[in-house]
């Protein structure tokens, strides 16, 4: 918690990318949790072919701080066999909250039937699920979930990212003016000037969601967007957190 | 609203108009308000047109955008290729610029000791700093010139988790890098690289008006450094870079 404003981050992930510096030590990803204020965070894994191993792995990390972590979790598209039943064991088993997709991970548009159950199966359960969004990719361009968001309207719809860069961020904001359940998650690398208030302005605070894509990215830096974002208390206290806690039912 | 506790002096910053997109401040007058939003007392600013047409008229038009304002500190961009060594050091003391950016990819050249050539000499006896982008240059490159002058204060900006990888081992391989950290977003990157090898080459830098530059202050004072580590990233390691005394 940072002067009073309870934080939760909408969009964090489990595993390791070495590349990229990223590194899911629990040490790490509480340090900046800490340091940053953040009070819950929502992570999923979406490394393994093995959608079952990553979910493990991500229940696990969950258990060491229940009271800190959110898990989501993640199925294959490769194996559409296994997807409701993973579904199914990751929420009543490991007690997941919530669901990620990533369609241009695998190639798969948003649009594609090869999705239909899982979107099914939130809507059965209520489940928020998450999404990369990013504007002008034809596989998750936040166009593409208004659709859906009609189609199944019992899932709040988070797009991560809102669309990505300033251009995408304006397509995520059309978007979530046409449906009352999609939600516009900040992080994004294209930290613009203006960017979270302009989601805010254009689709209402009690749509935006704080988000940081830890531990690949700083959460510091996106609670700082927000903290220092022309925004009302009322709004920002929204943004960081109590809308997530709201879908969340917490 | 957030302010820092520490002077600001931001090492990654641009100035003026560009061709291809109106931002959000071009003008002085609109930089100078977004530093002022964001407790930054200093920024070092370059010019898009010279990145991308003439650098000798983009930089003659950086000091007319630039006015006089104390607050801001012209770096002159520089193509190593075209410009010619002695007349553009005139221009560069004339001006008390203390500081080029090369932009090797847009300019079509690899940035190599024999592209640098008398360049090198030059910055290096005069204490010029060079900036360039971590998009703009390869890593083999960028050793080989930082090698060739070790005289030579290099500054690798818009290090971004892609860059990850390189940038630990061209740190520990140069001793004159610095890093500008305006888009270096990888989880806890500055506590440890200050673990590492201490605050001395870690610059705060913007990336403005592309970046909001006020995020990136608010994470490094949620770092737990002691005012002395905040003050150097901030503010005294670019005055020190730039000939200035901190």
């Amino acid at each position: 918690m940072i002067d009073g404003y309870r934080i939760i981050d909408a969009h964090g992930h489990v595993g390791s990318w070495q590349q990229y510096g990223m590194d899911d030590g629990l040490g790490g990803v509480l340090n900046g949790m800490d340091r940053g204020g953040v009070d819950v965070a929502c992570l999923f894994n979406i490394f393994w072919g093995e959608a079952s191993r990553g979910n493990d792995a991500l229940a696990a990390f969950v258990r060491a701080r229940p009271d800190r972590f959110v898990g989501f979790a993640f199925v294959t598209p490769h194996y559409p066999e296994e997807m409701v039943p993973e579904l199914k064991r990751a929420v009543d088993r490991l007690g997941f909250r919530g669901i990620k997709i990533y369609p241009p991970y695998f190639d798969r548009p948003v649009s594609d039937p090869v999705w239909s159950p899982v979107f099914a199966f939130a809507n059965e359960r209520g489940l928020p699920l998450i999404s990369h969004t990013w504007g002008g990719d034809a596989k998750c361009c936040p166009s593409l979930f208004v659709p859906l968001a009609e189609r199944y309207p019992n899932v709040s719809w988070i797009m991560g990212h809102a669309g990505g860069t300033e251009a995408g961020r304006k397509v995520a904001v059309e978007a979530a003016r046409k449906v009352p359940n999609l939600y516009l998650e900040i992080c994004s690398s294209w930290r613009n000037p203006g960017a979270v208030e302009d989601l805010v302005s254009g689709a209402g605070a009690d749509r935006v969601l704080y988000g940081s894509d830890l531990p690949l990215m700083e959460p510091r830096i996106h609670v700082g967007r927000v903290m220092t974002a022309d925004l009302s208390e009322a709004d920002r206290r929204k943004v960081l957190g109590e809308n997530m806690a709201r879908i969340l039912k917490m | 609203m957030f302010k820092p506790d520490v002077p600001v002096f931001d090492g990654n910053a641009a100035l003026g108009r560009r061709h291809d997109q109106r931002v959000r401040s071009d003008s002085r007058e609109g930089v100078i308000a977004a530093m002022d939003r964001a407790g930054i007392g200093r920024a070092l600013v370059h010019t898009p047109y010279a990145v991308t047409y003439d650098t000798q008229a983009g930089n003659r038009h950086l000091l007319d955008l630039i006015g006089g304002e104390a607050r801001l500190a012209p770096q002159f961009v520089v193509n190593f290729t075209a410009d010619a060594v002695e007349a553009f050091a005139k221009n560069v003391e004339g001006a008390g610029v203390r500081s080029l950016r090369a932009f090797p990819k847009t300019h079509l050249y690899p940035l190599t000791p024999w592209a640098v050539g008398e360049w090198g000499d030059w910055m290096a006896g005069a204490g010029v700093g060079l900036w360039a982008s971590a998009n703009e240059v390869e890593p083999r490159d960028l050793y080989d010139v930082a090698s060739a002058w070790g005289g030579l204060r290099v500054v690798l900006t818009d290090v971004h988790y892609v860059h990850h990888a390189v940038l630990q081992p061209l740190l520990r391989g140069l001793p004159n890098l610095y890093v500008d950290l305006s888009r270096y977003d990888v989880p806890n990157a500055v506590e440890r690289l200050v673990a590492r090898m201490g605050p001395d080459r870690l610059l705060y830098g913007s990336a403005f008006p592309d970046l909001d530059p006020a995020p990136y202050l608010f994470y490094l004072h949620r770092c737990g450094f002691d005012r002395g580590t905040l003050q150097a990233i901030c503010h005294d390691n670019l005055v020190r870079l730039l000939g200035g005394q901190a």
